[in-house]
């Protein structure tokens, strides 16, 4: 099942942002939920882009799994397979045309999710010791369950 | 004889420059104790008798390593135009999920003395003619090495540089170059890759463990001063620009109270602790996870030391 988005919707909160922040103001301030709903479209088309690569990201993970590459290099290679991900959504969350034509399967966004995890403990695990973050120990464990929890998407 | 009017002025602006100066130096010291009074007051006492140019300071042995310090300017107690009152003018309260760990030298985020500019220098149409750097200033910082000596003279003392920004609700933001450098992994989220081109190479960084990273990054040969304080900059403009917002939030998991900085236009997040101001982090943030953040109160890494 696939979703599109409501533009109207999507303007809607863009121009509220927009007044908002011309008053030193913004969603963040004014209204939570709004301000998450606007981010939604944004994070929504990332995840189709990253289930889109989701053969790349199982093949590192099974890197990593497998102990071919170091958990440094998985945590770096991995959080820049996402910062691409995020650049190709920011393009065409910019572009109007291409954002009204942009569908989302469900499962991307389930997907993702999965993705989302990796990218917290590779995020902590490179911003914190292993004493304030997470151990290697902790950080394989975490890394093997959400695999486990991906099988189902190929 | 009686001492005239004048005089009397003169003395009165001199106690009062030196309190300024010593209050400035006592707040902004990591010290703890006596020596932090010492210090404040040798600081104090080196700018009441010593001229402010850094070729001056550079020679004096009363405070050595002191070259280019410029004083900072004592506060004043004015906030800024339109603030919404998110950061700054008030504390967050704590949350569900257990006790807010408050800074070392907390304050708390109410103290009104962390508004130095005035509302002319804060409106941000009047900005424009002033240069790039227009909110930075700089300070020192006297660091000491953490070791468990008991011995005064084995510690290990340097003056480290402090840059100042003043973020858009008319707050500081204290940098620490030495935190820009132990966070050079985010280094590339501020400085192209022409800029980094021969000078700082974060693949090898990537590739090692977080001790010998951070080994790696303090070594200047492996990241040059000069990156060091273009990523600063870099990370000042973000802090300070005008777009950016200013939310209480949580650092680690020891849920550290203070600042959550987000752009969304340039998709940048960063942090910076209630009490001492200081900068924490900075990086690039994607709309996931900025609204994954949003979802979990601005807690940046909630799950850090839980897994």
């Amino acid at each position: 099942m696939k979703i599109t988005f409501d533009m109207d919707r999507y303007n809607e909160l863009l121009e509220k942002e927009k007044r908002l922040s011309q008053q030193s103001n913004s969603l963040i301030f004014e209204n939570k939920d709004e301000f998450i709903e606007l981010l939604s479209y944004g994070a929504r088309v990332e995840s189709q882009i990253s289930y889109e690569r989701k053969e790349e990201y199982y093949s590192l993970i099974s890197q990593y799994i497998e102990k071919v590459i170091t958990p440094p290099l998985f945590q770096s290679k991995f959080l820049k397979m996402e910062k691409e991900d995020a650049k190709a959504a920011k393009m065409i969350t910019k572009d109007f045309k291409q954002l009204a034509i942009f569908s989302v399967d469900l499962k991307a966004v389930e997907f993702s999710s999965l993705i989302g995890e990796i990218s917290d403990v590779s995020m902590v695990a490179r911003e914190f010791g292993p004493e304030e973050g997470i151990s290697d120990q902790k950080f394989r464990k975490s890394i093997e369950k959400t695999f486990l929890q991906m099988q189902e998407f190929f | 004889m009686k001492p005239s009017r004048k005089s009397i002025f003169s003395s009165g602006v001199l106690v009062i420059a030196f309190l300024s100066f010593f209050l400035s130096a006592y707040k902004y010291s990591d010290l703890k104790g006596l020596r932090r009074l010492v210090v404040a007051f040798k600081i104090a006492i080196f700018l009441m008798v010593s001229p402010l140019s850094p070729a001056n300071a550079k020679d004096s042995e009363f405070l050595p390593g002191s070259e280019g310090f410029t004083p900072p300017r004592p506060p004043l107690s004015r906030l800024a135009p339109n603030n919404p009152g998110y950061f700054g003018s008030k504390t967050t309260g704590s949350s569900s999920s257990g006790e807010p760990k408050k800074s070392p030298d907390n304050n708390s985020g109410d103290d009104p003395s962390n508004t130095p500019f005035s509302d002319y220098e804060t409106n941000p149409d009047l900005k424009e003619n002033r240069p790039e750097s227009k909110n930075f200033k700089h300070y020192i910082h006297e660091k000491i090495s953490e070791d468990n000596s008991d011995d005064e003279s084995e510690k290990q003392c340097a003056i480290e540089e402090i840059k100042v920004g003043i973020a858009n609700d008319g707050t500081f933001i204290n940098i620490l170059d030495s935190q820009v450098r132990d966070k050079g992994l985010h280094i590339p989220d501020f400085l192209d890759a022409e800029t980094l081109d021969g000078k700082f190479d974060v693949s090898e960084a990537d590739n090692l463990e977080y001790s010998d990273r951070l080994n790696y990054l303090r070594d200047k040969n492996n990241l040059p001063d000069d990156i060091v304080f273009q990523a600063r900059d870099e990370i000042l403009d973000f802090m300070t620009a005008v777009d950016t917002k200013l939310i209480p939030g949580f650092l680690g998991k020891s849920k550290i109270e203070g600042t959550v900085f987000i752009n969304l236009r340039l998709n940048k997040v960063g942090f910076r602790d209630n009490g001492s101001y200081k900068f924490r982090t900075a990086m690039t943030m994607n709309d996931k996870k900025i609204k994954h953040l949003a979802k979990t109160d601005f807690h940046l890494f909630p799950n850090s030391g839980k897994q």
